[in-house]
């Protein structure tokens, strides 16, 4: 059984948004740029919290931001 | 709040040095107790979940790296020869004086890599070393072996590694690959050192402080296999 993968837009609508830093959209989120960097990197996977705040933050839906692939690893 | 904390790690671990449990609490408190104890309380907050989420996982890796040390430690029966010594409390103070600092190492080293990503977090750790190299060479050499033949051989092989180290960091800005290369090197030559040349002159005739020392040192190849592994710049 394929695992879906979660992957996310976030480094392609943070630029479409005015090109806006990974500085400015973690003001924005509240959150420190650290986690904006590893997010982007696929290293972690934000809270639903934090996924609606980084949506608000950038002006478009949470399912603009991350998405289920499902070439994802097997299970 | 990190540099606080990483001055308490220094002097704590300058402190092992003498022994006493004092210091090892100092060497502990550092960051793994302190910063933790300190948001559990509420007296300060993690800045974001990724922060805490860090904090734990790194949290985690200590435990596993401290159960380990200490399975080998029973495994290899070197309990036995610890109680069995005339000294009281030796035995407690060393396995303690272990475990807390393999702790504290395993708990900022994991914390830094995975907060930083692999290249900021090998430079941060190869500026860290280069402090603690610095204090320690300053510190133990004048303090404690000052002008003995031991006293020398240390001073003058610390001051062998500085350039691996200045090579590293310099290096692993620009040239991750370079970087990891000098702290391989850095690596295998402080182990050798430790493991041989220590016990030549008369030091660290305890094989466990040796074996202590090196288990301290081996988990720096972490950041060094991950600089070794980036084609490029940024990469890691």
């Amino acid at each position: 059984m394929n695992k879906p993968k979660l992957t996310n837009a976030l480094r392609e609508r943070r630029k479409s948004a005015g090109g806006l830093t990974q500085q400015e959209l973690a003001e924005r989120a509240g959150v420190t740029r650290q986690s904006i960097i590893s997010i982007e990197q696929g290293k972690y996977r934000p809270s639903v919290e934090l996924a609606l705040l980084l949506a608000r933050a950038l002006g478009c839906t949470v399912e603009d931001l991350f998405h289920l692939s499902d070439d994802g690893d097997k299970a | 709040m990190m540099i606080l904390s990483a001055l308490l790690v220094v002097v704590g671990y300058l402190g092992m040095q003498f022994g006493g449990p004092v210091w090892v609490a100092a060497a502990t408190c550092g960051v793994p107790l302190l910063l933790y104890l300190l948001h559990d309380l509420g007296v300060i907050a993690w800045r974001d979940d990724f922060q805490r989420e860090v904090a734990m996982r790194s949290g985690m890796h200590a435990l596993v790296a401290v159960g380990l040390v200490c399975a080998m430690v029973v495994a290899t029966n070197n309990t036995t020869e610890l109680v069995a010594r005339e000294e009281p409390g030796y035995g407690l103070t060393m396995m303690a004086a272990l475990t807390l600092r393999i702790a504290a190492i395993i708990w900022g080293l994991s914390w830094l890599v995975q907060y930083w990503g692999g290249q900021i977090g090998a430079i941060r750790i190869l500026w860290v070393l280069l402090g603690i190299s610095f204090i320690e060479t300053a510190g133990t050499t004048m303090l404690r072996v000052h002008g003995t033949e031991a006293g020398g051989m240390l001073f003058f092989a610390r001051l062998w590694f500085y350039p691996l180290l200045a090579l590293a960091i310099v290096g692993c800005r620009r040239w991750p690959r370079v970087g990891g290369a000098a702290l391989c090197v850095y690596l295998i030559g402080k182990t050798w050192f430790v493991a041989h040349s220590f016990a030549a002159v008369g030091l660290m005739e305890d094989t466990l402080v040796q074996a202590s020392m090196i288990a301290m040192t081996l988990p720096l190849m972490v950041p060094a296999l991950t600089l070794l592994s980036a084609r490029r710049a940024g990469e890691v």
